[in-house]
This record gives C-alpha cells, sequence and structure tokens, in this order.
C-alpha cells in the first residue's frame, strides 16, 4: 500500500500562519479561520534566470532574477 | 578648398615666408626713407621692425573680427520667440574672407581654458568649464552618464518571498541601490567568468514581519555584506566528497574584508531607501550578486543621479532703465536678476546684479514691446556651468577626473588607429 502521506505546510492567505494540513484536513487557517493557503516556496526548485536577455535556463535550485529591464 | 586653405595657412606660419615677407616690408621702408631724405633714420627703422615684429602687426592681417560677428560666433542671442546664432563655428577657414583665422590652436586653448569650482560638497559638485568647445562639454557628461563603471546587484538568488512584491519586480528594485564602494578595486565579469572575490560582492537579506505586529518596512540597511561570498549552496552530485565545503554560487578564495581597502571601511549600500513593506507573517530571504557594469549596459551602473550643463547667461540693459521701469523690471523677474541701485538726486537705475540665477525664462522681454530693445539675453557659447550629482559611490571631483581619464584613452585610440 501507499506510505503514510507526509503532513505538508501552508502559509496562510490572511495571517501568515503555518497550518500543517493532512489528506483530508479542512481547509482554514487554525489561527484566523482563513480559506485560502498556500504552499510553501520550495527551497530546491528549478533554477530559474530571466532577465532583459529573457533567457531561462535550466540549473540546479533557487530562483535566481536578473535585477535589470 | 579646405586643404588649399588649409595649406596656405601653414605656408603663412612658416618662418621663411615670414622672414621674406618682412623682407618686402622693409625694402618699401627703404625707398621711402631714401625718398624724403631720411637715410640717417634708416638703421634705427630697421633693428625696431625687426624686434618688435609680429605677424598679426601686419595691416593685411585684421586680428579681430567685425563686432557684430564676433558676437555671432561666441553668443547665443535668446530673442523671445527663438533663440540665434546657436551654432559653433569650427571651420577653420569660416572667416578667411576677412583674414581672420579660425583654426583651433593648442597654445591659445591652454592659456585660455579655466575651471571654476563653484560649489563642492560630498555628492555635489557645480563647476565652470570656460574656453571650451560644446562637443567636448558633452563628451564629458557622456561618459559621465553611460561610461564611468560602478558596481550594482545583478544577481538576485530569492530563497523566499511571501511579501506582495513579486520576485522580479523586487530583483529590479535591489539593481537599482546605490553601492558605497570604489569600483577601481574591482574588475569586470564577462560572461565565462566564475564570481569570484574580485569581481562579485554578495549581500544577504533575510526579514520577517512578526505575526500579530505592525507592518515593518525594509530598507537597505538590512542588506547584510557577505565578505566570504554566497551562502547558499549549490546542489553537488551524491559522488562528491561529503567532508569537504559545499560549494556555493561564488568561489570566493579569500575574505574580502582581509583587504586594507575594506578593513576597517565596510562595503553598504545607500542606507534609508525602502526596499518593500512586508505585513504580518511575510518574509524575505535573499541573496544579492553585485557586479560591475556601466551606464550604456543598464542605469542601474550609472554614477551620477545628475549630470548636466548650461550655458553662462549673460544679459545686457541696452539702455538705461530707470525709476518706474526698473522697478518693473526687478518685479518681473522671478529669480532677481536685477537690483536697483541709486544714481543720486532721487533718481533710481536697474543694474544685472545676478546674471547666473538666469534660467532664461524672457519674462522681462514680455513686459511689452520696448522691453524687447531694452533688455539682451545671450548665453555665452564656450562657458558651460557643469553640475554634477553623484550617487554615492566616488565623489563627484573623482567622477569627472575619471571622465576625463576615459576621454583621454579614447583619444589616445583614435590616435593609434590612425598611426
Amino acid at each position: 500500500m501507499d506510505p503514510q502521506p507526509e503532513p505538508v505546510s501552508y502559509i496562510c492567505g490572511d495571517c501568515g500562519m503555518e497550518n500543517t494540513l493532512k489528506p483530508g484536513d479542512v481547509i482554514q487557517c487554525r489561527e484566523c479561520g482563513y480559506r485560502i493557503l498556500y504552499k510553501k516556496r520550495t527551497r530546491r526548485s528549478n533554477f530559474y534566470v530571466k532577465g532583459s536577455r529573457g533567457s531561462i535556463v535550466g540549473g540546479s535550485s533557487l530562483a535566481v532574477w536578473f535585477a535589470m529591464w | 578648398m579646405r586643404l588649399i586653405l588649409l595649406h596656405s595657412y601653414i605656408k603663412t606660419l612658416n618662418p621663411e615666408f615670414i622672414h621674406s615677407h618682412l623682407f618686402t616690408k622693409n625694402s618699401v621702408i627703404l625707398t621711402e626713407a631714401k625718398q624724403l631724405g631720411m637715410a640717417e633714420r634708416e638703421e634705427t627703422e630697421k633693428k625696431k621692425e625687426a624686434e618688435s615684429f609680429s605677424i598679426w602687426d601686419l595691416p593685411d592681417v585684421p586680428q579681430k573680427l567685425p563686432p557684430h560677428i564676433e558676437f555671432q560666433r561666441t553668443r547665443v542671442q535668446c530673442n523671445l520667440d527663438a533663440p540665434i546664432h546657436t551654432e559653433n563655428v569650427m571651420y577653420s577657414g569660416a572667416y578667411a574672407s576677412m583674414g581672420v583665422d579660425n583654426s583651433l590652436q593648442l597654445d591659445h586653448f591652454c592659456n585660455n581654458f579655466r575651471v571654476e569650482v563653484i560649489r563642492l560638497t560630498k555628492d555635489d559638485m557645480e563647476f565652470d568649464l570656460i574656453g571650451i568647445d560644446a562637443a567636448i562639454a558633452n563628451a564629458f557628461r557622456r561618459i559621465l552618464i553611460a561610461e564611468l563603471p560602478t558596481m550594482a546587484i545583478e544577481k538576485v538568488l530569492i530563497a523566499n518571498n511571501t511579501s506582495v512584491i513579486q520576485d522580479e519586480v523586487l530583483a529590479h528594485r535591489l539593481g537599482l541601490i546605490p553601492i558605497i564602494v570604489d569600483p577601481r578595486l574591482f574588475e569586470y565579469m564577462s560572461e565565462n567568468d566564475t564570481s569570484n572575490e574580485k569581481n562579485t560582492i554578495v549581500f544577504k537579506l533575510h526579514v520577517l514581519c512578526e505575526r500579530g505586529g505592525p507592518r515593518l518596512t525594509v530598507k537597505t540597511n538590512e542588506l547584510k555584506w557577505l565578505p566570504n561570498g554566497s551562502e547558499l549552496p549549490l546542489e553537488t552530485k551524491p559522488d562528491s566528497n561529503p567532508s569537504s565545503k559545499p560549494r556555493t554560487y561564488t568561489s570566493f578564495s579569500s575574505s574580502q574584508d582581509l583587504l586594507p581597502e575594506f578593513s576597517n571601511n565596510p562595503i553598504r549600500p545607500m542606507l534609508d531607501i525602502t526596499i518593500a513593506r512586508l505585513g504580518p507573517g511575510q518574509e524575505i530571504e535573499l541573496e544579492a550578486h553585485a557586479v560591475k557594469g556601466i551606464g550604456k549596459t543598464h542605469a542601474k551602473w550609472s554614477p551620477v543621479a545628475t549630470a548636466w550643463y548650461r550655458m553662462l547667461p549673460e544679459i545686457v540693459l541696452l539702455e538705461d532703465v530707470e525709476d518706474e521701469d526698473a522697478e518693473k523690471l526687478v518685479k518681473t523677474c522671478p529669480v532677481n536678476v536685477f537690483d536697483i541701485e541709486d544714481i543720486g538726486s532721487g533718481k533710481k537705475r536697474a543694474t544685472v546684479a545676478r546674471p547666473r540665477a538666469c534660467t532664461l525664462c524672457r519674462e522681462c522681454l514680455r513686459c511689452g514691446e520696448e522691453w524687447e530693445k531694452r533688455v539682451s539675453i545671450r548665453r555665452v557659447k564656450d562657458h558651460f556651468i557643469f553640475t554634477i550629482e553623484s550617487t554615492g559611490a566616488l565623489s563627484p571631483e573623482t567622477l569627472f577626473t575619471e571622465a576625463v581619464k576615459i576621454l583621454e584613452d579614447k583619444c589616445e585610440r583614435v590616435i593609434t588607429e590612425l598611426s
């Protein structure tokens, strides 16, 4: 069978509180009751390079933005 | 045509030519003297001529242009409708028909060129460049804006950003922050270079607005300089040696704060600039990498906030403006160019007291038709009031000397290309 799914942290769209939800939980902030929760930004995402040159380079991790427009 | 004129001009400068001219002139004097029976004065005449001779003393070479042409050459006349005589006469033979040489003389430039500093503060400067062509003054202005290097944030590595300001907007805002550091201590980073301590400055920003607290304004004071380079680890392959230091986004071989220039003068951004505002629970965590660049690539590398010049205003009262007219004139000028002086017996006369303050609004010419005949507003074509406002990396006077060096380098490049 499937292993027990890891609980995932979400951030409340209103108060910024971190909420840990398991599948089947009510989607609601425990602190303020707000019903919009955002997934946390991952620390290992696609290397994303964007700037005036408009090139997008695949790489290892983090978002790298060229401070240029 | 130009070549012929140039050639003939060079001929006039030829010492042999001058000598032959002198000789013929003397012989004319000699014959006249003989005819008048004053032979005894011959020798003294000859000596005097030889001693005080200058080619400019010869009657067929007038030294000066007629006043109205000289006026057109050196002044811009600001009429009510439009300025006139705005062009610069560059051509060496422009006044050849009047026997006046208009070619550029190096010694004439050297003797007449002046720089006068009017105001100098930490990041602001005003000075006069006198006796220089508009093209060169403009070259300095353009170099100051677009070709002097500074350091500016170029790459932003965002680990977390839950604020309302988007990653790309945040990165752009960071890029525009002036970095207070001498760019001459750094090297340019080309496309294939890796970031090292000689070409990159790394800053860290990690701010969190407490939940339940007030909103937080993130200022540039929060940017912390990392003299050892990036702290964000690169993802390495699993087979790499686990005991070695984790590789980061930069490869510094030594710490920047060990350098004598930075040890007691840490690199910092311009303080008190707002980067973002955070609501409760919002967080920004990022690393910013600054590199060397020039304003031509992007304005964020421009070392000046403004670099501009204007020609010196010259205001002349063509006729005496007295009593009520004088009061009226003083009142119309919004920048107080004019003053009133007492000329005795209860009479008052307008004077031009502060011509530098004139903004050429021409309000004084708008008083009525007769005023256009009374007041003349001009600008001196070879006198530039130059203003430099630095963003903080280098002092304004250093910026100007650096600009001069760049123009010098360009000239040298042209000379080597031609030779």
